[in-house]
Formats: C-alpha cells, structure tokens, sequence
C-alpha cells in the first residue's frame, strides 16, 4: 500500500487560520504561482504536468483532467472561460465543502494556474447557495489574492490578467450537471443541454469553456510544485494523487480523509471511521454518492479507484461513501432516493420528468407493501426507459441506483411484493 | 454517404445543417417527434425520436447527420421503447393534435403506467379573441416558448417549476393581459392542441378540400400565406416557407381574414338615384361611369389603387392615359413613399429598396428611421428583433420610443419634424471623423468635394438646438454605422410623411454611400413599403409623371413605344398628382374622378378638404369591397374582390412579385377587379384582349424593360425580385452592384438645407404636436381589421400621451379626449406612455368616427407632394 | 404594490452586474438580493429585477420558480430546513424532522402563526460528515442570512429553536 501519510490539501488543517492568505503563504501557499508565472512556465507545460499527474476528475465522473484541458480549440478568437463546479450536492457528499470553507486558496491559486494553463483570463466559481459559508470564505479568498497582485489584470506584474468570480447558485442539484451549470451562470434556469457541442467549443456564453470539480483544481498547484509524475505517483496506476475521502452514516467517526486513489475501501471505512457504530452490523453501502448503485457489506474490499469499482458493479461516484446497517429497509432507503430525484429533474426532457415521478410512486407503494401489478419488472422496465435516453446524466441517475438496489437487495424487494407493509421496519 | 434502415443519402444531403431526424424523414422512414419544427431550435425535450446511430441511442432531431453513420429507427428495442415513452406521455396529459394522433396510431393505452397524475385542474385561458389554451393536453415540449421567443422574439411563455410541477406559464392573470402580439405562432407549431386558434370553431366539422398560397394584402411585407379551406370556407392561415416570412405571420396576416365574408362587403353595383344608391346591374353601372367619364374627359383622374394588384393598377392607368388622353393618374403612394421613390430616384437611379429582407440577417448594424416596424411591418420587425437579440446593433431614428427604440443601441429622440438636421449633422459627423469609404466615394459617387464644403457646416454641434439629440450621440451613431463591415438602413414613413420627406431620404442615401454601403449583401437604402402594393402600383405606372417602369410621359420615344404596344397615344404633359387633383376639383377644373380601393376622406390629411373637392366634382365613381365615406360620396359604386378572390400579383418592398392566388368566389355579384377594368375599358371604346391576369403581367413584360422576364409560371416558387431583364434572369435581390442608373453610373451626393416645416409658423390652437401612425391590430382606414375580431384588441383610436401632458390635463389612460386645431376636430382614447415625449402625441386613424384626419394639415412634401401627417400642432382637452 | 431596491442594495446591484459579460448572467445573485431585501420574490420583485436587468418578466419567473432557495411566497423570520438525505436519514434526521413538526405545529414549508418560523424538509446539505444537519436562514442577518446546524439531536434541536425564539423577541 501507498505512504499513507502524505497529505496536500489536509497537510495544514490543524491551522484554524489557514483560511487566510497569511497562512496559506506561510504554509507556502501561492509558491506554485510563482513557480510557474516567474519561473517561466510556459501554459503548455503545465498542461503537460496536469496530464502527467494522471488527475481525474474529481467531481463524480473520473474523466483525465489533462484530456479535458485538451479538448479546448487550438484557435479562437472567443475568450476562453475556466469554469469552477462548487455546485456540491450529491447526497453523501461534502469534500469540496471542506476545501472551500478551510483551505480556499488552495482552489483560488489553483484557479489562477489553470487559467494560465488555459489562456484563459475568466474563471467562475459556481458554489451552491446554501453553502453560505463557502462562498464567503471563497470571496474573502479572492478579494486577499486580489489585494496581493494574484489575481487582476496584472498577475505578479507578469501582464497575465485573471478574474475570478464567485457565483452563487440558488438550490438546484442539476446544476452540478456542467451543461446545466453553465445555464445557470448564464442567469437562467439549470436545464442541461443537448450535447454536442461540447462546452470546450461552446460553453459559457457560447464561448469555450472547460468546467472542473473544486478538488480537481486545487490539487494543481501542488501538481505545478512538484511536478505532474510525482503526484501520479502517490496514487495507483491510471488513478493519480491523492483524494479525500468521506465516511458518513452508520459509522463511529464520520468525516473527511485525504489519502491516495486505491486504498480499499475497508480501510477507509473500518480503519479511518472506526466501523459501525453502536455496535450496529453494516448491510451495505453507497460508494460514492446516491447515484451510485449500492455494494453489500462483503463486497467493500474493493480498491478505491475508477476501474475497480466499476468492474465490482459500481461507481467511484465523489469518493464519499455512505454506510447503512442491517435492519434499515432498503426499499425505503431507495425510496428516499427516488424522492431526491424526482425532486431534483429539471423538468426537461419527458423520460426524466415522468420516469423519477414513476418510479418514486411506485417504489413507495413498494415499501407500503402495495406495488403495481408487474412488480420489480415494471421498475425495471421503467429504468431501461430512462437509462441512456435522456438530454443529461440525472435521468441515469436516477435509475441506475433502483437498478442496482434491486440485483443486490432482490430477495428483500421481492418480499415487500403484496406484504401490505415493510416487512423491515413495519 | 450515410445509411438509414439500408437506405443510403447521398453525402450531398448530409451538408452539416441537418439532423439525423431530417435524413431519416426524406428516405422516409416515421420517426414519431414531438418537440420539433424547422421553424424554431432544437429543444430535444420529448425524446421521442430516439433512434440507433451506430449502434449508440441518441436523439434524431438533436444530432447531426454525418457522412458514413449507419442509422437505424426501427429495431424491437427502439419500438418498444418508443411505445413505453408514449405510456409515460399519457400518463401527463391529454394530448389532442398531430401529437394525439400520433399516439393513437401507436396504440398507446396509458394503462402500463397507471400511476397517472393527470391533471385534469391545471389551467384554461379563453380570455383572448384568437388563442385558446388548455393545459391538460400539453405535453411540455415547449414548442410555444421558443416559438414566441424565436419567432416573434414576444416572450411571452416560459416554462415555470421545475421537475414533475413543470408547466407553461404566461405569467399571472388572463392570457389577454400577457404581453401577447397574437402573432400565432404558439398555435401554429403546438403539437397537442394545448394551444389553438379559437377562429376554426366556427369551421368545426368542414373537411379541409385545398391549401392555396397566396400573398397577404395588409402590408408591404410580402408574407406568403398558405390558405386552408373548405368549400367557401377559410378555415385557417398559415405562414408559408418563403424567404420573406420564413413561415411566419402576424395579428392581421394568420387572423384577419373574416372580413370576407362580413355582412357589410359590397355585394351589387349601386348608383345614385334620387340622391340614395341603389343597387342596379352591372350593365347599367358599367355604362353610365364610361359615359361620365368620356364626356368629362380629358378633365377626368384616377386614383389607382396600392392594394389591389400590378394587373389592375397596369389596366387603371392604361385606361385613363390611352382612352381618356390624361396622365391624371396617381396612387396612394402619394401620401406614403413617394418621397422615397423620388429621393432615391435622384440620388442612386432607381426608386426603390435597394436590398432584400434577408439582408436583415446579414447586416451587423441596422440604421432604422422613422418606422414603428413591430408594429406597422410586423413580421419584419419580428426578423429585427431577433436579429437584434442576435447581436445585429440598432440604431433608431424616431420622436417616439418605439418597441424597437427601447431595444436599441442609441436611439436618437429628434424633435419631430428635424429629420433633415439631424441626418445632416450625422452626415457631417462621417465627414468630420472622417469615416468615409473613400474608394467607393471616388469610383461610385458624384459630387463629393461640394458635399463636403456644405456638410461641414451641419455638425451635431450645430444641430443639436434644432433635433435635440445631444451631439455626443450622433457621432456614437456615426462611428457606430461607419464602423460597420455590413451597415444597413430601413426607413419608414416618419422619414416621408414630412415637408422635407423626399429630401430626407436623400439624405439616407447621402449616408449610405458615404460609406460605402450600397451594392452589396447586408447594406443598402430599403424603405419599408407601406401598402402590399404600393411598389407595384407604381412599378406599374399609377403616377402622373411615367408610366409603366417609371417611364416618363414626357419621353417621345416612350410614348411612341406605348402607342405602338396600346394602339392608341398618350398626352405629353404631366397629369396631377393626388393633391393636385383635389386642388384642382375644388377649383372646378377636374370634372369626374375615379377612385379604386382608397377611402380617401378617411385616411388623406385635412379630410374637410378632400371632402370639398369631391363634392365639387361633377361625377365620382368608386371601385370598393366595403362601403366608405368616400363611397358615401360617389354616383357609382361598383363592387370590386377582395384578394382572397381573385388572381393576381403584388410587389413588395422588396421588389418581390409574388401570385395572388383565388382561393373563394367573390361574394354576391361583386367581381375581380380586373375584370371590372377590362368592362370599363370596353365600355369606354377601349376594348381589351383579356381572359385571365397572366395576360395582363405578359403584355406588362412588353412594356417594362425591368419586367421582360417576368411571366407568371416563373413566379410559382417564390416569386421574382425585379429587374428582371430577361427570361433566365434570377432576379435582382440587390441593386446597384456595379453601378448606378444615372448620368455617368454615379450616385449623387445631395446638398439639403434644413427647414422649419410651415405648419410650425401656423401654430393656431395647438400647443402639442401631433404624429398620426398606426397600430398593429389595424390596417390603415381600418375597414379590413375592424370587421374581425382584431376589432375586440384594439376598439377605439389611441390618443398616446406623456404623463407630464397628461397629468396637466388631469387625463388618465382610458379618457376621450377631443383635439382641435384651425383644421378641424378629432377624437382619441387616452393611453399615458412614456412612448412620447412631452409636448409629443399621437393618434392613429383606424376608426372613421376618430376622424383624426381632420386635423392633420394642409402642409406637403416640396417635392413628392406626400401630406404631412408626421407634425401638425393640435390642442387636446377633455371630451 | 410598486418595489425598488434601497440606495444600499442598488449599490449591491450594480457591483454584482459588474462581475459579468452581460447583464442576465447576473440574475441568480441579483434575485438572491432581492429576496434579501423584500423578504421574498412575490411577482413584482421578478418584474422589478427582470427591467433591471433586461430580461423578460416571464423568464425571470421561469428562474425564480425553477431554484429553490428563492421564496415565492413569505416566509417566517427563521428558515428553518432539516435535511432528511440518506447521511442525515440514516441518523436521524427524519426524527428530528418530525419532532419539530410537532413542536412548531406546523406542517413541511408552513409558518408558524407568530410569523416566526417556517419549516422545511430539504435536501442533502453537504454536512453527511456531521449528520444530521439543519440549516436556518435568518431574514434580519444580512451578514450571515444562513447558518449551518450540524450532529443534531432532539435535545439539540429544542435547545436551537428556544435559542431563536430568544433571538426573535430580542429583535423582532
């Protein structure tokens, strides 16, 4: 197993300051940018690094971040805009929370790098409107590194000219879909849509535009300082550096831990949160956020990368996993889910908008012991309706965690069929 | 190559611009889609259409159609997803419509997913004469709201909620309280009848027998309409596909078509007898206006009429030059653009929209004077607007702030009546800056170096005390059009209705080539024509000066050519234009007039005047489909056709000729037009070879140069934009590409002098002025649109008034109020804006009982002759 | 009723217009002041913000009705928001939800009747780490209008509601 006890993003956290540029500096916060702006780096070097570091998307879909950055036109006369996804709302999820509210020129210096890196001169960070804190602490950040010549029209007198803006959004999940967050910013509302175009040929108002995830971005100073391999190293093949992961639930110690891509996930949960707690026996988990489909208690000494957990039948998801213990329904843990999504469509296309209504009526009437005539089948079909068909990802997501409660929990699912009630919790 | 259910495309289909929905549709293949139309983007809502593009599902209508994919739309897998996804869509609404009918074909049930949450409560609107919504057969794919985005650039729909409470919303209250312009279009594209036109409840149960397209007769625009009827029954209007109305209409085009059938429509041919008309058969009408007229003649006039077709204005002035020996012959574009024609005519050659409507796509900025064009050119102002929201920059001329003013980039408030100044000192600002085409000054124009001496002493500076604009203005204004790679103009009637009108459109000619902006795509000098015909009926010689082609009279060799093609002379001298003949019937000099589709005492300015002069003459007769004040007047009245019954060709602003096309028999005994003129001619001794219009337009290709291409199988498509010199030729959507139609082939810089207009020495009685216009639900006198139900949209006449003027009044919006001045008295119903500036009203003159051309003045373009309706001082008090 | 923002908020205003390329892409914060500043976002606000920033009237509705943190409808001095996602589900955060259903007497997104609280289940909050985790909005705090409660409990919860009972009688 890998050092354990690196960290980057969590090194300093016992300092309650570090909020602040002065200990963020001290900690030798914005090194990076010198590095990079007065040292000579070139944009394309650090691109070069960023794809080196094998850094994948920390948001929930995993994609090469370097890939990304290179799917940007080589020519255009448009302005290029770096978009922020601080739209954290995944349920089980609160990594990038932490980043924003504790170590915020961790993201804004990153920002700056890939601005650099990008040719671009905009960046906009799209935080969720509840996360008050955040976007104080984000604005706070930005309004420091402006007042120390990091950010404005003048980067470190190099003439590189960075704006940052901190956006707040309004209480949408789907405006964590990057199509939809782009709308969004763009003052409307949060309906993802068709692709192509990709947003790196036309995003933000219609220029190109790469969106990244908060952790994504503030691991690239970092990767700037120390250069791409070596954070390619601290993680496992394919699965670059570090990440930080969640444990909430039905655990002793919930909360946060940075360690490197590919610690199984028995570790993180038995070793990090302490196990269950209450003496409470796990049944099984949501790997990395709702949409994932769930994993049984004996599946979790699966590694904690990309390709492990999908070949296990699941998803990496945001890395934040969510434990459950024996004795809680999973057709009503389900049928909070299905509440999550039907509330959360935007209302779009029609699979979606009728399919996540459909399937959380039925699947309460399922934990009521009532289900439609055609039982799971029905559910099923209904998820292979929406499954692939819809103009983004929620509609998958939706359906893809009804999926996969039902191949691992069939037996439980099947015997609410004309129960009349729970036969769980009653 | 690409491949759909083994049929192959040719690559030559698949061009970037088509969807995979579109190559599936043209080998045929049914792929349901809802939330589609050619009209409007690509929503990819309804997800109907999803189909296997190598091998990966996706969205027909939302992905392009690319050499070598191999499509699929009809495997197990597809179908019975499809089949599911229609389950889903019943299980939200009842859809009505193609929709409905689709899914019925498909057997949908909406017994698979029983969990139905139907709403049968959600809301009903029939508050508005035209549209009818019900939200329970919508199926949210939102056709409507980009239709009225993106059509008509309205805004009046969006969706609201998100999720399962998704639903269409026009915003809170009555539907008729939204800021709907009932263009239609929502009904038009609605898949599911959630959204319908209330007017085919009258034709509820009739079986559609035909669809006829023809050209709309409200205004200069041109729109093409597809007619759906059944037996004599319209049943509804839809736009179609031609470049100039991309399938879109407006209020009076898609809606205002009832008046056919109104009980008032002149049925008979009536004659005064014992001082009342009575009705009498045509031989009996037909014979006693010849022998009026022959015995009258050569003291005889014409007034040809802009709304009815080139036929019958060609055979009007034929009539009256060969067998009445007078060119006394004119058209309503007297008291419209006939400045423009003449202002253009002597600066760039040719009097008449130098570009196309599709220009207004190409052009990067729009210089737009005098015209309310959402308004009075509805479905071009639409095409403005979404150029406009497209990023095209606006630049408005116009005392009032217009739709499109508050749209704008710099909207430049002049003071009303200083057109001249100021597009002066916008001249002087190009010069000054110098933001000139230089090589376009010094190969195309004439005149340059005396131009600039005398501009140069017109500086926004210097005119500012005289229009208001501040100078600071005008020359963002200047830098703005200069700027431009593709600047363009569009002008309106607030341009020409002025004592300076033909010398101002002089003086938007003098901007356009100052820099550069003529001959090209994108750019150009484009009056928008008021009236369907108004080009036409002068194309087609309705002027006393030339006849057809704008041949002058005067001209030995035009008028030897014309007694060869007519077999009979024409006079030499110049005949009267309109006001002249109402001069010269007062004095007692023109004895008889004959006046064709004009309500004349209703729409020409100091109707107390016009009224004396016909009265003065010895015989009127009129040629109408309703009776007016002017035909209140006549001896004779002969029932004439209303375009929707009868053949025929209009020309629009753009010099398009385009088919009128018979649709319905003209009601009782009334007949078309031409029909009436090739009886009148015969009765007068003047017989013609005619049996139907195409043998009009071909002896018209004889005698206008600019017309001997023109026929009418050419003109099936989308009609033919004159000159069109020869058979092969395509047609000319741009004027003056290599050179200009004057002495030289040079255009000529024009030197115009501001002054004051005379009605302001006179300022008797009035201390406001007063601009008359138009509003949308209207045409002109108003005797169409106010015998349909746009009559319920707009009632009475608006009297637009500023707060401050208002509130010195004590009036609030809704008040009549009386306007009086040394011309007479009108009446208007108050509505406060901030559309006009203080001291500033207006009126509109739709309705006979306003009678607000009583007060509009006696004063008139120096050299078109055009009133000025545009500025007369009125003083306005409670009625 | 007519509404027009306070010297202070227009200042606000045109410093968040400033932040972006064209006007409408401001809409979100904007309507976030403006519920600040009227409370909430009856239909006049929309209007209000939709001249303000040239959008249409109905688009602007389509926005405020399409987010959820935008009140379309008055709401209590506290917002009171108790997330019931799957951290917070599985550690009592229906519980507490029910609890204060009954404390308050109020049903999901009602108003007490003193006008002090409204109650509202929501959605993940992005606190799974200190589940269950409650947010309240606090309509008079312009500094800080909304404050993070986390790893509550029943007792916990009593303890914050008669902690902002408190605050209410202070400072109606």
């Amino acid at each position: 197993m890998k050092n354990l006890d690196v960290k980057i993003l969590t090194k300093h956290l016992d300092d309650p300051e570090l909020h602040t540029l002065a200990a963020y500096e001290r900690h030798g916060g914005y090194g990076a940018l010198r590095k990079a702006l007065k040292g000579g780096m070139t944009p394309e070097k650090i691109h070069e690094e960023v794809k080196a570091s094998n850094l994948r998307g920390r948001g929930g879909a995993g994609f090469p971040t370097g890939i990304k950055w290179g799917f940007l036109p080589k020519q255009t006369e448009k302005p290029v805009y770096l978009v922020i996804n601080a739209d954290e709302g995944e349920p089980g999820t609160f990594k990038d929370r932490l980043i924003m509210e504790r170590n915020p020129h961790s993201l804004i210096e990153g920002c700056i790098l890939s601005c650099f890196a990008l040719k671009a001169n905009h960046c906009f960070i799209y935080i969720r409107g509840e996360l008050f804190k955040a976007i104080k602490r984000i604005e706070q950040a930005i309004e420091e590194a402006r007042a120390k010549g990091y950010v404005g029209p003048n980067v470190l007198g190099t003439g590189f000219r960075c704006e940052i803006v901190a956006h707040p959004g309004a209480g949408a999940y789907i405006c964590g879909e990057e199509m939809a967050l782009i709308e969004s910013l763009e003052g409307k509302p949060g309906q993802p849509r068709n692709k192509p175009p990709f947003p790196a040929h036309v995003g933000l108002f219609g220029c190109p535009t790469i969106v990244n995830n908060v952790e994504t971005i503030a691991y690239v100073p970092w990767i700037v300082e120390n250069g791409g391999q070596a954070y390619s190293d601290l993680g496992s093949d394919r699965n670059g550096g570090l990440k930080i992961w969640g444990v909430s639930g039905s655990v002793k110690r919930p909360g946060l831990w940075e360690l490197p891509m590919g610690i199984p996930m028995r570790y993180l949960i038995e070793e990090c949160a302490g196990g269950m707690k209450d003496g409470k026996v796990m049944k099984g988990v949501i790997p990395g956020g709702s949409s994932c489909p769930p994993m049984l208690a004996r599946e979790i000494d699966v590694a904690l990368d990309i390709e492990s957990i999908k070949k296990a039948g699941s998803m990496l998801g945001t890395g934040c996993v969510t434990v459950f213990e024996e004795g809680i329904c999973t057709v009503r843990l389900a049928q909070r889910i299905a509440h999550f999504y039907e509330h959360e469509s935007c209302g779009q296309c029609t699979p979606c908008r009728e399919g996540t209504g459909w399937l959380y009526r039925n699947v309460k009437r399922l934990e009521h012991g009532d289900a439609l005539e055609g039982g799971l089948g029905l559910l099923e079909s209904i998820c292979n309706r929406i499954l692939g068909n819809t103009i983004c990802a929620l509609g998958d997501a939706a359906a893809m965690p009804i999926q996969g409660f039902i191949q691992r929990f069939g037996d439980e699912w099947a015997a609410h069929l004309g129960a009349g009630r729970c036969p769980i919790q009653g | 190559m690409l491949t759909i259910d083994g049929k192959s495309i040719p690559l030559a289909c698949v061009d970037g611009r088509h969807t995979v929905l579109d190559a599936a549709r043209a080998v045929g293949a049914h792929v349901p889609a809802f939330c589609s139309d050619r009209r409007v983007t690509t929503g990819g809502h309804c997800r109907m259409c999803m189909v296997e593009v190598d091998g990966r599902v996706v969205a027909a209508c939302a992905t392009a159609a690319r050499d070598g994919q191999t499509v699929r739309t009809d495997t197990p897998r597809l179908k019975a997803y499809r089949q599911d996804l229609g389950e889903l869509v019943v299980s939200e609404a009842a859809a009505g419509g193609r929709a409905g009918a689709e899914l019925a074909t498909m057997g949908v049930t909406g017994e698979r997913y029983p969990l139905r949450r139907v709403a049968a409560g959600r809301p009903r609107d029939e508050s508005h004469p035209y549209l009818r919504l019900d939200l329970n057969a919508c199926i949210l794919c939102r056709l409507c709201v980009r239709a009225c985005d993106e059509l008509q650039g309205q805004f009046v729909y969006a969706v609201t909620g998100r999720g399962a409470s998704t639903h269409i919303s026009w915003g809170e209250g009555a539907f008729k309280d939204s800021p709907c312009v009932s263009c239609g279009a929502c009904a038009s594209i609605c898949p599911t009848g959630a959204i319908t036109d209330r007017d085919r409840e009258r034709s509820a149960g009739l079986i559609e027998d035909r669809v006829v397209q023809t050209t709309c007769s409200y205004c200069g625009v041109g729109c093409q309409l597809a007619v759906h009827a059944a037996g004599e029954h319209i049943l509804r209007i839809e736009g179609a596909r031609s470049p100039v109305n991309h399938e879109h209409l407006c209020v009076k085009g898609r809606y205002a078509h009832t008046f056919v059938h109104h009980e008032d429509r002149l049925r008979e041919p009536l004659m005064r007898k014992s001082g009342v008309l009575t009705p009498v058969t045509w031989r009996e009408a037909l014979d006693r206006v010849a022998s009026e007229l022959r015995a009258a003649a050569p003291n005889v006039a014409m007034l040809s009429s802009s709304r009815c077709t080139n036929e019958e204005n060609y055979l009007a002035q034929k009539w009256f030059r060969a067998a009445f020996d007078t060119n006394n012959v004119d058209c309503c574009a007297r008291v419209c653009h006939a400045p423009s024609a003449a202002g253009m005519r002597a600066t760039l050659g040719t009097g008449a929209a130098t570009n196309s409507l599709e220009d207004l796509e190409r052009c990067d900025v729009l210089l737009l004077s005098g015209s309310n064009t959402t308004e009075s050119h509805p479905v071009t102002g639409a095409r403005i607007k979404q150029a406009v929201l497209g990023g095209t920059r606006l630049i408005v001329v116009d005392p009032r702030r217009t739709e499109l003013a508050r749209m704008a980039d710099l909207h430049l408030r002049l003071e009303p009546g200083t057109n001249v100044a100021l597009l002066n000192s916008l001249a002087a600002a190009l010069v000054d800056e110098g933001l000139l085409d230089r090589a376009f000054l010094e190969t195309r124009v004439e005149g340059f170096e005396a131009y600039a001496r005398f501009i140069s002493a017109c500086l926004p500076e210097d005119m500012e005390a005289i229009t208001g604009v501040p100078a600071s203005q005008v020359r963002r204004a200047a830098r703005m059009y200069a700027g431009a790679a593709r600047p363009m103009q569009a002008h309106g009637l607030g341009m020409t209705e002025h004592f300076q009108g033909s010398e101002g459109v002089m003086l938007l000619c003098n901007l356009a080539l100052l820099v550069g902006a003529v001959g090209r795509e994108g750019v150009g000098v484009n009056p928008l024509r008021g009236q369907n015909n108004v080009q036409g009926a002068a194309d087609m010689g309705c002027q006393p000066d030339s006849t057809t082609g704008y041949q002058r009279v005067d001209d030995p060799a035009v008028r030897a050519k014309f007694t060869a093609a007519w077999g009979r002379p024409f006079p030499e001298r110049e005949g009267l234009t309109l006001p002249q003949m109402y001069d010269a019937a007062r004095r007692g000099e023109l004895k008889a007039m004959y006046i064709f589709g004009e309500d004349v005492v209703q729409t020409d300015p100091d109707a107390h005047s016009v009224v004396a002069a016909l009265r003065a003459l010895d015989f009127l007769a009129v040629q109408e489909i309703f009776p007016s004040r002017t035909s209140a007047l006549a001896h004779v009245v002969l029932p004439g056709a209303s375009f929707l019954e009868k053949d025929g060709t209009f020309t629009n602003g753009e010099r398009r000729i385009q088919r009128v096309r018979q649709v319905l028999d003209p009601v009782g005994d009334a007949r078309p037009d031409w029909r009436i003129l090739c009886d009148l001619m015969a009765a007068s001794g003047f017989p013609q070879p005619f049996t139907r219009p195409s043998e009009i337009m071909d002896e018209i290709a004889r005698v206008h140069p600019g017309f001997t291409g023109v026929s009418y199988p050419r003109l099936v498509r989308n009609g033919l934009q004159w000159p069109v010199p020869s058979a092969e030729h395509p047609g000319t959507p741009i004027l003056h590409r290599e050179s200009f139609p004057l002495p030289g082939g040079k255009a000529r810089l024009v030197c115009v002098e501001y002054r004051r207009s005379p009605t302001l020495d006179a300022r008797r009685g009035g201390d406001l002025m007063l601009i008359t216009g138009r509003v949308l639900a209207h045409y002109n006198s108003g005797s169409m649109t106010r015998r349909t139900p746009n009559a319920t949209l707009e009632p009475a006449d608006r009297l637009q008034m500023h707060p401050t003027d208002a509130d010195a009044r004590g009036l609030r919006t809704g008040d009549v109020v009386r306007l009086e001045n040394r011309f007479g008295e009108a009446t208007g119903c108050v509505e406060v804006t901030d559309a006009v500036a203080p001291g500033t009203v207006f009126l509109t003159f739709h309705h006979p009982e306003s009678n607000t051309n009583f007060v509009t003045s006696d004063v008139q373009d120096r050299i078109a002759g055009c009133p000025e309706y545009k500025l007369v001082p009125v003083a306005v008090s409670r009625a | 009723m007519s509404l027009a923002f306070s010297d202070a908020a227009m200042r606000r205003f045109e410093k968040i217009v400033s932040r972006y390329p064209n006007k409408q892409a401001a809409l979100l914060p904007v309507l976030h002041l403006a519920q600040e500043e009227f409370g909430y976002v009856p239909p006049e606000a929309m209007e209000y913000v939709g001249a303000l920033l040239g959008v249409p009237p109905i688009k602007v509705q389509h926005v405020a009705t399409f987010y959820t943190m935008y009140n379309l409808k008055p709401v209590g001095r506290f917002h009171v928001q108790v997330c019931t996602n799957i951290a917070c589900y599985l550690t009592g955060g229906p519980e507490i939800f029910a609890h204060l259903k009954r404390k308050l007497g109020v049903e999901n997104k009602g108003t007490t009747a003193d006008g002090v609280f409204t109650l509202e289940e929501v959605e993940c909050l992005a606190a799974c780490g200190n589940a269950p985790a409650i947010q309240v909005n606090d309509k008079h705090d312009h500094e800080w209008p909304i404050v993070y409660h986390e790893d509550q409990t029943v007792a916990k919860v009593d303890a914050l509601i008669a902690d902002l009972r408190k605050k209410a009688s202070a400072s109606p």
